[in-house]
């Protein structure tokens, strides 16, 4: 029932402490059980949003709160924790299998509790190649291409895939130096980003992340980043 | 939002009944508890306190016909004349179209846009030595000199957005872009490039043309190869404005130039033809609707 004081008071009389005190008491327990639907507005005005659960993840940079899930990983820094995409993994450059696999340390797994909006923003890195061997089946030249998978690499975004072309031509053969014959410069470098929107219709346990796919028989992943905005609708 | 706010009692302050009184029926409000109230009190993420911020809409659509490993691509020939024809990516059918009452963005809301695709330039011939635009006199290693050009030239990738119907028949660039229809050659200014994204045209390099190192020129025209583009755009009109669609769409070549204390990209026809051209793959195109509290 709603809020009532038991005790009234009265100009001129004895101000007396258990009236207070019942007051008080009888507040306290209004407060926390008594709270009725009379009190409230006659309008929906509580969603899911207000009812969730917080939640903060140190080790994968994560928070939840009643609007959403929040949080990014990053490599660390240039060159800090390269990594490595290859067409020895990815099988493509010599079958023309297709083969994606996923970029270490860039996949979110969260729990989302209603259904949401999610924005996944990535970015990445690579110096690709020189691969100077022979060329894969259906093409020309060489590529390192990066996406955005869902749940698994069974769900790559293709469409959503990015490349940096391979640093061609070989090797200098000249007798002084060896080494990519056009500084990364002008070819076989590549930063890129995107940012890729899902929806989820209800609860579910959500990954996302980054994979890979190559030609090239070894690219170093510089440096990268992830973030993830999810908010329920 | 109901709050109780009482003047604090303090000490030597007279117990009067009807203060006394109003301190206990303050919380007597039937009706008033509403969702502020429950807002105020729970756990939410900093970015996004407050009693409104909702997200409204969010759509996304792959962007162009192409496929990713280049087996099949689009292709957009450079214009030969000003100003150049606007060439959408996907040809139609890889727009964002959000239904016949289309968005409605309101004063207090943000309108968040993001693309991406693959892009490779095909430019041969050295066809922008003539009108030598972005000349550039290089030592050629022999006591003379020869032109590398600048290579100050792209292509334009640029949103566009229809706020007249449903129809989508009345394309326009969004608040901040301009459409690069105005001009001889036609332009626009460095002020009015919010919402592209610009792939380099051509690069030409001398990889050893040195007169001290005794070495002759060797004048070579880079082979661009496909790469990742990407671009993205917010809004949040100072008036509300109801979308209806949204699209990107390419146009070019362009060179970087000065005029009226202005920088701006100028079309270069100059480079114009078929085999000058701009292939793309595919990509997305993602827009959400947000309010801010």
């Amino acid at each position: 029932m709603a809020y009532t004081p038991p005790n009234t008071f009265t100009t001129a009389t004895p101000l007396d402490a258990a009236d207070v005190q019942g007051n008080l008491d009888a507040l306290r327990v209004y407060l926390h059980e008594q709270v009725v639907g009379a009190d409230l507005r006659a309008v929906q005005f509580v969603d899911g949003r207000h009812v969730q659960a917080p939640e903060w993840d140190p080790i994968r940079g994560l928070q939840h709160g009643v609007s959403g899930w929040q949080g990014s990983q990053w490599s660390g820094g240039a060159a800090v924790r390269v990594s490595f995409t290859t067409s020895a993994i990815t099988g493509r450059r010599y079958t023309g299998a297709e083969q994606w696999v996923q970029q270490p340390g860039t996949g979110l797994t969260i729990d989302i509790r209603a259904p949401a909006t999610i924005l996944f923003h990535y970015w990445w890195e690579v110096e690709a190649g020189p691969d100077d061997g022979s060329r894969g089946p259906g093409t020309s030249d060489r590529y390192s291409y990066t996406a955005p998978y869902v749940g698994s690499v069974g769900l790559v975004i293709a469409s959503a895939s990015q490349e940096v072309v391979n640093n061609t031509n070989g090797w200098s053969v000249g007798t002084d130096a060896k080494g990519a014959d056009s500084p990364y410069t002008y070819i076989g470098y590549g930063q890129h980003d995107g940012v890729y929107l899902d929806t989820t219709t209800g609860p579910q346990r959500y990954t996302v992340g980054l994979c890979s796919l190559s030609t090239i028989d070894r690219s170093a992943v510089l440096n990268w980043g992830v973030s993830i905005e999810v908010t329920y609708l | 939002m109901s709050r109780i706010i009482q003047d604090r009692i303090n000490p030597g302050a007279a117990i009067d009944a009807g203060d006394l009184n109003t301190r206990f029926t303050a919380y007597s409000q039937p009706g008033a508890l509403d969702l502020a109230n429950h807002a105020a009190g729970s756990v939410d993420l900093p970015q996004v306190r407050g009693q409104s911020i909702i997200t409204l809409n969010a759509l996304r659509t792959p962007l162009g016909t192409g496929t990713f490993d280049h087996a099949t691509v689009e292709t957009v020939p450079s214009a030969t004349s000003s100003p150049a024809t606007r060439y959408e990516i996907g040809g139609g059918t890889t727009r964002l179209v959000f239904g016949g009452s289309g968005w409605t963005i309101g004063t207090g809301d943000v309108l968040r846009v993001y693309w991406d695709t693959s892009a490779r330039p095909l430019v041969s011939g050295r066809p922008y030595a003539d009108p030598n635009l972005g000349t550039l006199a290089i030592d050629d290693g022999a006591g003379g000199q020869f032109d590398l050009n600048d290579c100050l030239a792209c292509w334009v990738l640029h949103l566009e957005m229809d706020t007249t119907s449903s129809a989508l028949a009345n394309w326009v660039p969004v608040p901040g872009q301009g459409d690069y229809q105005s001009g001889s050659p036609s332009f626009e200014n460095v002020n009015a490039m919010a919402a592209q994204t610009i792939v380099p045209a051509y690069l030409e390099y001398s990889k050893e043309g040195n007169a001290v190192e005794g070495a002759t020129n060797d004048r070579t025209l880079l082979a661009m190869q496909w790469g990742g583009v990407s671009g993205c755009y917010w809004l949040n009109p100072t008036s509300s404005t109801t979308i209806y669609g949204l699209r990107v769409v390419v146009t070019g070549i362009y060179h970087a130039a000065v005029a009226a204390a202005q920088n701006r990209l100028e079309l270069f026809t100059a480079v114009g033809g078929a085999s000058q051209k701009l292939e793309l793959t595919t990509g997305q195109l993602s827009a959400i609707h947000q309010r801010m509290g």
